[in-house]
Parts: C-alpha cells; structure tokens; sequence
C-alpha cells in the first residue's frame, strides 16, 4: 500500500511540472503587453522599458522559465503587478475560505445524493423514483448564480435565517458554519444532482448481478443484500465522480462567492482578471491546477483502498 | 420440521413460470413435476434454454424482479407450498433448507468482499454466534472443500483465485447454510475439463457426507452419469422424461432423450457422433403439440395435435415420458 501511494505520488509530480510549464508559456503567449496595461497607454518608452525590466520581461525565454521554476520550489509566485504583495501569501490568505466552502459542497452532495440515488433505484419507476429524478434535473439545470440569488432572497431577506453577507469570520465556529450553509447548498446542487442520478445508475447496474443473486440465496435480508452486497459496488464510481467534481466545484465556487461577497480565490480572480495582474493570475491558476493534481493523487489512492480488484503495486 | 418418511423432501408439481411482458406473459416452464428423496440426486438435464436454470431459480424463488414472472403450481419443500410462502418465510428456507452452487463463481461471487466474509456471513446468518466462531466454521469448510492453507486464503478475494478455487469457494457458502437440498446449477460449466472431475467428485463426496439431496443441472450427460440417481430431461420447458440414471442411459423411451444421448461422445461407443437437426424452439415462437415434433425423426400428424400428457410408459411405473409413441 505505501509503495502504491508513492508511486502514485511520484507521478503526480510531472503532472504538477508540466501543468505549470503550460501556464507559464500561455501567459507569455496571450497578447497584451504586462508592462504596458500597469502603466497605462499614455506611459512613454523609457517607462515601460523599465517596467519590462523590472518584470523581467527582457530576459530570454528561457532564462525567464528557469527562474519561473526554481521561484515555484521555493513556492515563490512572484508578486502582483498591482498590489505589490507576494501571490503565495495572498492565495493561502484566501484559499481555506474557498476550499471549506467546496468540501461542504461535496459533503452536502455525498451525504444527501447518495441515500436518495439508493432510495430511487429501490423504488424504480415508482413514486420516490420519479420525485428523484425529477429533482436532479431541476438541480442539475440550475445555475449557481441563480439559485444563490434565489436562496439569499428567501432565506435571508424575506425569512432572515442566515445573514446575507457571508462573513465567515465572526469568530464562533457556529457562526462559521451559517455563513457557510447558503452558499454551500448553492453551490452544491448540482453535485447533489449528479450523485443522486449516479448512484441510482450504479444500484440499477450492480442489482441485477449474479453474486447479488447469492447473496440472497444465502437467506440475507433485503437490508444486508443492499447495504452489504449492492452498495459497496455501486459506490466505487462515486469515489471517481467526488474526485472529480471537486476541481469543478472550486472553479463553480467563483461565482458563488461573489453572489455572496465571501472571500476566497473568487474575489481574487475577478480582482485579477479586471485590472490585467497577469502575475496573480499565473499564480492562481498554478494553484488551481496542483489542487486539481493533488484531488486526483487522494481520488487514486481512496480508490485503491475500496477497491480490492486495483493492483495496489 | 422433518418431513414424514413417506414423503419426499421436495414435490414439484405441475410447475409453471412465465415471463410478463407488455404482449403477454410467455411461458417457460409448463407442467414440470417431479419428486426428490432425501439423500437422493436428480439430474435436470437438457440444451441450453432449455429452461434449466430458470427451474432452479424458481424452486428457490429467485427470479428477480419477482413481479416479472408468474409461477404456478406447487413447490411443495419439507411438507410447505414455497410458492404460496411469504417473502420473509422464504428467506428462512433459503439460507438454511436449501443452497444454491451458481455457475460462473467469477460472477456469483461478491467482487470486493474477502471470500472469509462471504462464508462467514452465510455462517451467521445460518447459527448466529461470534465473529471468532464463524472463522472458524469458514476456515472448517474451505478445508472440507479441499482449499490448501484456508486460514490464508479466508484474507483473499475472488479475483486472486483459480477458476476451481472459486468454484470450491461458492460449494463451500453453500454448506455453510447446512441445507437438507443443494441445488447445482451448471457447477462445472467454466472450468477446465481435469478441474471440472475434481469438482464433480468434490460436490458428490460432501453431497454424500452431508447427507444432503442434490438437484443437479447440466448439460453435460457424462457428469450426469457419475453422479446423477435419476434423470429429469427438459426440452423447452417441458419434462421430456423421467428416470433412473440406469434406466435412461440403457433404454430412452423418448425420441429426445434417444437423440441426446447419441450426440454425447462415449468412450464404450466410438461410432460417429449423431448432431440434432435444427434448434430448440423460442419460447414465443413455441409448436403446437409436443414441442420436440419438428425435430424429432420419428414425428407423425398426431403429435402436433395435442400436447402428450407425461405417462409411466407400459410395465414400468416408476418412469415417466412426455410421448405419445414411446421407443420400446
């Protein structure tokens, strides 16, 4: 098992090399010149000779790409273009607001899709099944910036449950939490949906089999056929899906956090985006790609632990 | 419950399960009937859809989803109708009466749960008691079922096994329950031919120790023979015939079972081997009268008239054919 979690470690490490080498060279592709949007159209020559300088812009590519990788070792991003502060700093001061927000996402969607997929596929094409299924289409066709509006309308305007700025620091864990729920479930739906059809899916594909067929020749109960037999199949695809709805959640999480004015890397690529800081944007984008890569090792490794059948070598 | 010595331990009588679909239901099984003694071994034999596994499916109520098929008749098991039972009444008869040896055991065995857990659990579920007892009752049967090193092997899934280890692993969940009936369905069928006579002579020794009574069902007439007391042939849903192992192999009165055993390759008989012309009907597309008629060599008008009735042919009580012109 170790040398299987090492293994996969190993090679999460090119994958991390090269989607960092792929943004670098983007960025430098993309048209627009940094030093000219820092100092506006009217800036004259010398200026922004001296800005490219100090940007380091005049360097050779190559000698550019050296320096980009041994700053990133020292898990050095270099500092933004319009504040000044170093990018690492800024991310890691924003980044656990955007990652609590989508670990809850998962968590709502886990927690509440998977019982209601199983419950679908046991009732299949009767009531439960068609309330199922209707639901996870409304949520999966339902856009976060609305149902935020939506939710922050009725449940913090008209029914003042949850406050309508999500601060998450008013200092009690509590309060940590309510800030959370609104813009959890907003941003959460759509997993939720796309669970719950999931692992309705899997149940229809595993019920069926042969060996659930022994398992209630052995006399089990419907409970021990379901729980102990049917589930611990249909669930091994859900472990791929979380792993890879999370990087789409945190991407989703942009949006949400501006519906609800919480910090987190949201505010910190619209920032970035509008004033052109194409520093912070090559860091932020770095970042999201190592968390993607890392989301992916943990997808693997959870993987091989639930699933006898891969080659833990 | 014991049943009463003259009774046999499982009467099927006038059996019939079709399948519902929107058209219609389709019949599979029609009019099967048959008795088991205990300690005794019938073999179902018969070509593929023929009807076989789903005999042994609806004797154990395991047809699934149940509402997509009606079985009528009786399946009478240790005195009590099984068709008529309620869900739960039957979970106990199954688990505990009656076991099931599926083929395939690849597929019939949970992929990510240790083989150790999928014995234990029928274990307990049979006797109840401790963790530490139902290991040892596994541990036990894998041995019992010829498993080399079985405390080793109780830690191991059913993909890192041999076809005839896993094979042994699904006879031995079937001992687990203790049942009085064992039903075999095509035990052998994905196995090697030199494993295949191992796991024959596997399930006939603990049939044998255990005192158990075996359904056997197969396709295969020279497994048949080594292990079989009598013989049920099934041809479309129907019993074709009935009968001892020795009366069928020495005598076939019907012209099915005549046909099949000259399509079996025979070491004593080294002639050339007689293939059945044409295919076992559909089941939707069904002859009226005797379903063997269109290919049976020895068909006159009157067999499509009507479907014979099942009959102790003259002098011999104890067998039963479905023929209106018995082979003498």
């Amino acid at each position: 098992m170790l040398r299987f979690v090492a293994k996969r470690m190993m090679l999460a490490v090119p994958t991390m090399l090269l989607s960092a080498s792929v943004v670098f060279f983007l960025a430098r592709i993309l048209p627009g010149d940094p030093a000219l949007s820092i100092l506006g159209d009217s800036a004259s020559e010398e200026a922004i000779a001296a800005m490219r300088t100090r940007l380091g812009l005049d360097q050779p590519m190559l000698v550019q790409y050296l320096g980009f990788l041994g700053d990133l070792l020292r898990l050095d991003l270099g500092n933004s273009m319009i504040s000044g502060h170093a990018v690492t700093a800024e991310v890691l001061g924003v980044l656990p607001y955007t990652i609590e927000l989508t670990v809850f996402a998962i968590a709502f969607g886990v927690v509440l899709g998977v019982p209601i997929g199983i419950a679908a596929s046991l009732a299949r094409n009767r009531l439960p099944d068609y309330l199922s299924r209707f639901g996870s289409l409304i949520g999966l066709s339902c856009p976060p910036f609305f149902l935020g509006i939506c939710l922050l309308l009725v449940f913090a305007i008209w029914v003042p449950l949850f406050p309508v700025i999500s601060a998450p620091d008013t200092g009690t864990l509590g309060g940590r939490i309510a800030a959370l729920i609104l813009p959890g479930v907003t941003l959460g739906i759509i997993f939720l949906a796309f669970v719950a059809r999931s692992s309705r899916a899997a149940m229809l594909e595993v019920l069926p089999e042969q060996y659930i067929r022994t398992a209630r020749m052995k006399g089990l109960s419907e409970r021990a056929v379901v729980f102990g037999h049917a589930c611990r199949n249909a669930l091994l695809p859900i472990v791929t899906v979380t792993g890879l709805y999370f990087g789409i959640l945190m991407g989703n999480a942009v949006v949400t956090e501006i519906v609800f004015t919480r910090p987190g890397l949201g505010k910190l690529i619209i920032g970035a985006l509008n004033s052109r800081d194409y520093v912070m944007l090559q860091g932020l984008t770095i970042v999201y790609c190592f968390i993607v890569v890392l989301v992916n090792l943990v997808t693997d490794i959870v993987y091989g632990l639930v699933d006898p059948r891969v080659k833990v070598r | 419950m014991a049943a009463p010595a003259d009774q046999p331990l499982l009467r099927v009588e006038g059996l019939g399960v079709a399948v519902r679909r929107r058209a219609g239901a389709l019949p599979i099984l029609d009019d099967v009937s048959f008795d088991l003694a205990a300690d005794e071994t019938l073999a179902i034999v018969g070509e593929s859809g023929s009807g076989k596994s789903m005999l042994a499916l609806a004797i154990t109520r395991l047809l699934m989803p149940p509402e997509n098929y009606a079985v009528s008749g009786r399946v009478e098991f240790q005195g009590t109708d099984l068709v008529a039972l309620p869900a739960a009444a039957m979970r106990e008869v199954r688990g505990r009466g009656m076991a099931v040896v599926f083929q395939e055991a690849l597929n019939a065995l949970n992929p990510v749960l240790t083989v150790g857990r999928q014995i234990e659990e029928t274990v307990r579920r049979r006797d109840g008691g401790d963790a530490a007892t139902a290991r040892r009752e596994a541990i036990r049967l894998l041995d019992e079922v010829g498993i080399p090193s079985p405390e080793r092997r109780l830690g191991d899934y059913p993909h890192q096994l041999s076809g005839g280890m896993r094979q042994r692993v699904m006879i031995a969940i079937a001992l687990a329950c203790r049942p009085a009936l064992v039903i075999a369905d095509e035990p052998t069928t994905s196995l090697d031919v030199t494993i295949q006579s191992q796991v024959l002579a596997l399930l006939r020794d603990v049939r044998r120790q255990n005192g158990m009574s075996m359904i056997f069902i197969s396709h295969n007439l020279g497994a048949v023979a080594a292990i079989a007391d009598r013989v049920a042939v099934l041809y479309a849903g129907h019993v074709m015939e009935l009968a001892t192992v020795d009366e069928l192999f020495a005598a076939p009165r019907h012209p099915y079972t005549a046909a099949l055993l000259a399509a079996t390759p025979r070491v004593d008989r080294p002639e050339k081997l007689a293939a059945i012309g044409g295919a076992v009907p559909r089941f939707d597309e069904l002859p009226p009268g005797c379903r063997f008629a269109p290919r049976c060599p020895r068909a006159m008008p009157a067999c499509s008239a009507a479907v014979p009735t099942i009959r102790a042919p003259d002098g011999e009580p104890g067998r039963r054919v479905r023929c209106i012109a018995p082979l003498p």
